[in-house]
Order: C-alpha cells, then structure tokens, then sequence
C-alpha cells in the first residue's frame, strides 16, 4: 500500500508541525515514510504545501506528490485548497477542509473579494472523489483557545473518520513527540478530531 | 539529473569525451537551467531520450489547475503581522514618497518588493545595495535610500558605509539599518549584535551604532514601532549631506512572541471601534498588515473592518497609522 498526504495552509498555521506529526505516525507503523516542505518565503502569511508518503521502501522512493496524485489533502485555509488541486484528481483524491478563512491581503490591495465556500467547493469538485468540510479551528478557539489546536482535531478528524490509514495509538504517540509543550492540549484536541470523524467523515 | 548549472556536466562530457566521443549525453540539451527537477520536468525528458510517451498531459491538468483559481486572490509571501519592517517602510515612504530610489537587499526585507510597499528597487546580492546605490547618488537627482538588516550589515554593509565617507561626492544615500536583533529570515540565528553565539553562549553584543558612527557616519536610532519617532528622525536625516544612517531598532515580533510564550504571557490585542471607523482602507490598502481583514456582511454588502485575533502580534503601529483613532487594545480579563 502506498499513501500520499498533501497537507496545504498558510505559514503560521502549524502545517509544518502537523505534517511532521503525521510522518512521525507512519513511521511508528515501520512503514517507509518520504516528505517535504516546501517553505521559504513565508514566515506567516504565504502558502506553505507540505508532503508526506509513505508505503513499502519500493513503492515510495521520492519525497514530493506527482501532479494529480494525492490520495488524501488536507487544507487547514479554504482557498488554499483550490491551489492543491493541482496534486488532486477526481479518481483518487479526498479532500478535508478547514472552514476558518485567512484573507490575504491582496484580496482587499487587489480589490478581489475572498470567495464564499460555495464557490471555493465547486471550483474543487472536478478534482475530488469526496470533499469533506470541518470547522476543526472554529473548534480548536472555543474549546482550547486557539485556532492552532485546529490542526490536531483535523488530523484527528481523518484517523476516527478512517479517510488517514494509520491507527490512533501511532498518532497519540507522534503527538506527544511533534508537540512536546503543548501534548495535554493536542491530545485532548486530538480526541475531539477522533470523534468529530466519527460522526462526521465515517463512510456509512 | 543536475539542478541550475551544468557544473558536473561540463566535467563528466569532458572526461567521458576523452574515453569515447561518441558517447551521448544527456543534460540541459533537454531540461531547463531553472526551477526544480520533478516528475512533471523529469518524464518529458525521458520520453526523448527513450522515444517513448507514458500519456501523461502535463500542460492540460496544469491549465485546468490555473483556471480552477482564476479570480481568486492571489497570496503572495508577506511580512508576519507585527513585523517592525511594516512600519519602517510606511514611515520611510511617508517621508520620502514615491520618487525616491530604493535599494534592496537580503533578508525578510526582500518582502517590501510587493505591492503596497514598492520599495526594493533593485536587488543584487549581500551588501550590493549600499554599494550600488552609492554610485546612484552620484548621478541621480532623485534621493536614494538603501535598506540593509542587521546582519546583513554585518555580513557585507560596514565596508560600503566606510566607502561613503571615503569617496564621499556630497550625496551619499541614507542607509536604514532594519535591526530586529536576530537574522530573522533563516530562523532566528544569532549575530555580532545578537548577544550571544550560534552556540547559545553569551558575548557582549557589537553595537550597530557604534560601528557606524566609527565608520563616518552620522547615526539616528528610532523605536521600529513608533511612528512619530521614526518620521523625525527620517526627516532630520534627510537634511544632513555625507553618509548618515537611521537604526529602526524593533524585535522580531516572532522571537517577542517567543519570550511571551516562555514565560506564560500573551500578547496585547487590538480591535476597530465600529463607531469611529470610516472604512477609509488605509490599514488594509497602505499599511496592509495581514492581521487586518475587510469582510462583506451579508445582505447589504457592507464592508466592515476587523482585526483577526488570532493573527494579531500586538505591535500596535496600525493605531498610529489609523487617522481616525478607531484602533484600540483589547481589555484583558480583569482590566478597566
């Protein structure tokens, strides 16, 4: 089995973190685990895609997606997720999104209103098998106090939800390890996610 | 497969040649000098050299990708909310104005390239900044003004400055030294005016000032987060002919945050008092702090302005460069 996770936000958000996480977890598993950041520019505020892959040593033998070859993205920004299409395709891609906007501020320089959800959603749906929206940051301010916690609900949503192929003892342990300050609080988000993907992601 | 130059191609046809010269190879006859070797640049080329196609259109799932975003905003790399280089080119701009050349370099400050800011002119290598512009004082009547970090000054800006008194035509530029303490844009790596090593060990911390001012210059220091004080300065030094620099001395509103963070502090927050706010755009437009956000409230279609809690640093620059006064802290639990 191999897996490409393509996780997409804006710089400040915790994808690094959270992609970090999700390899760590595979790794546990002792699958073969490849990734990359692609990040340079952008501190906060610019686009941050990341990878993870991970399988057999045979089957993943380069860190980056190809074009059109993500099985599972994750975008912690919607609009953002309209920018990974480019690693999507109708047959093979699902799509998680977080519905908390971040408004570059082109939008307002530019005069080039942010989009609704709506629109952003069926600009993707040529791209995706399934598009899934959650409001894991939304949650992430009400119940810990910041949006940050989001990530880890997310990624909790996609394990409980059965949509990320690795169990939750290795994602509660990549936790403790990628988050060494904060663990109490990403594992109780992360419990949180497990059951929002319960309810919300589980295929009936 | 080599990336950029063809450094090893060169030597390996050479060598190869020698041996067999009809040995083919193959390099950048068939892949570009630019960008990342992935897939989508690797497999056209080995469709070439095999003569055979593997069926995967490229372009065409490309062409899809850019029209699925088109009339989206673009979101182009900015500098952090709070960052004090936001405030030193909106006070250098409020002095200097749009005919002014500006002389970029290397560091976060290479942001200031992007609208609105406008201002990195040219940008060539480490310390190339002063240097150039040193030669475009001489023959230019518009006033030039060289952006430089701190570390970058360290690194490559002391000789140029020592240049300008040296071979000093009566208009040199004015330097603005962006000190935030730390080279930001790599990660927050110590330099000589950091205060302690890459190693994390203590030194005393090598005084801009007092290096510029060794080096001939006449030196102002400004608080990066002070409007006020900034634009004094700036306008003192702009009367002042030989070399002159300005320190905008600010933390990285990161590394601030950091130390926040450590010791179990937050930052201040600000918010718009809806009242006084005239929807006059110049937070979101001039200033452009990614913090600030103008949204639609459905139905009318209003746009109302807001500052997102959640990105704010608290470095309270957007309350001086609001006109109307309608930015203010957030009360704090417990506070009056």
């Amino acid at each position: 089995m191999k897996f490409n996770v393509m996780l997409t936000g804006v710089g400040g958000e915790g994808v690094l973190t959270t992609q970090v996480m999700i390899a760590r977890a595979a790794n546990i598993e002792g699958h073969y685990v490849r990734g990359v950041q692609l990040h340079g520019l952008a501190q906060r505020g610019g686009v941050i895609p990341t990878f993870v892959r991970f399988g057999s040593e045979k089957e993943v033998s380069s860190p980056g997606i190809m074009q059109a070859n993500a099985n599972l993205i994750l975008a912690f920004e919607p609009l953002e997720a309209v920018r990974a299409t480019y690693y999507a395709r109708k047959e093979k891609t699902t799509f998680v999104i977080d519905d908390y906007p971040l408004v570059p501020i082109y939008a307002n320089i530019l005069n080039v209103p942010y989009p609704s959800l709506n629109e952003i959603i069926e600009r993707i749906k040529p791209f995706a098998k399934e598009i899934h929206v959650l409001n894991a940051s939304r949650l992430g301010i009400e119940k810990f106090g910041s949006a940050i916690f989001g990530n880890t609900i997310l990624v909790g949503a996609v394990t409980g939800g059965g949509l990320l192929p690795l169990r939750e003892d290795s994602l509660r342990e990549a936790i403790k390890v990628s988050a060494p300050r904060y663990v109490e609080g990403n594992l109780k988000a992360f419990e949180l996610g497990l059951q929002l993907g319960r309810e919300k992601l589980s295929r009936r | 497969l080599e990336e950029l130059e063809p450094i090893l191609e060169d030597f390996v046809k050479q060598v190869a040649k020698e041996v067999n010269p009809n040995l083919l190879i193959h390099g950048k006859d068939l892949l570009p000098r630019y960008d990342e070797y992935n897939l989508e640049k690797v497999i056209p080329a080995l469709e070439k050299v095999f003569g055979k196609k593997l069926g995967i259109d490229f372009a065409d799932h490309r062409e899809r990708v850019a029209s699925a975003s088109e009339g989206f905003p673009p979101r182009k790399p900015v500098l952090c909310p709070g960052c004090p280089h936001r405030s030193t080119f909106y006070a250098v701009k409020k002095v200097f104005g749009n005919q002014t050349i500006y002389a970029g370099d290397i560091g976060c400050y290479i942001l200031g390239i992007f609208e609105p800011i406008n201002m990195q002119d040219f940008i060539v290598s480490m310390g190339a900044g002063m240097g150039v512009s040193h030669g475009i004082g001489i023959v230019s009547d518009q006033d030039v003004v060289a952006f430089v970090g701190d570390s970058t000054f360290f690194h490559a800006g002391m000789p140029p400055l020592l240049n300008y008194k040296f071979n000093d035509f009566g208009k040199t530029p004015l330097v603005v030294i962006l000190d935030n303490a730390v080279t930001a844009m790599t990660g927050h790596q110590p330099h000589p005016g950091s205060g302690f090593t890459g190693m994390g060990d203590k030194v005393e911390a090598v005084k801009i000032e007092e290096v510029a001012k060794a080096l001939g210059a006449e030196v102002r220091i400004s608080n990066a987060f002070n409007q006020k004080q900034l634009v004094e300065a700036l306008r003192e030094l702009k009367g002042i002919k030989g070399p002159k620099v300005l320190i905008s001395r600010g933390e990285c509103r990161l590394l601030t945050r950091r130390k926040f963070r450590a010791k179990g502090l937050t930052l201040p927050k600000f918010q718009i008092d809806q009242d006084k706010c005239t929807k006059c755009g110049i937070c979101t437009n001039n200033f452009a702090c990614p913090a600030i956000v103008k949204t639609m409230v459905k139905p009318e279609r209003e746009p109302v302005y807001i500052i997102d809690p959640e990105t704010c640093l608290g470095c309270a620059v957007c309350v001086q460069v609001c006109p109307e006064g309608a930015i203010h802290a957030v009360k704090r639990e417990g506070e009056k």
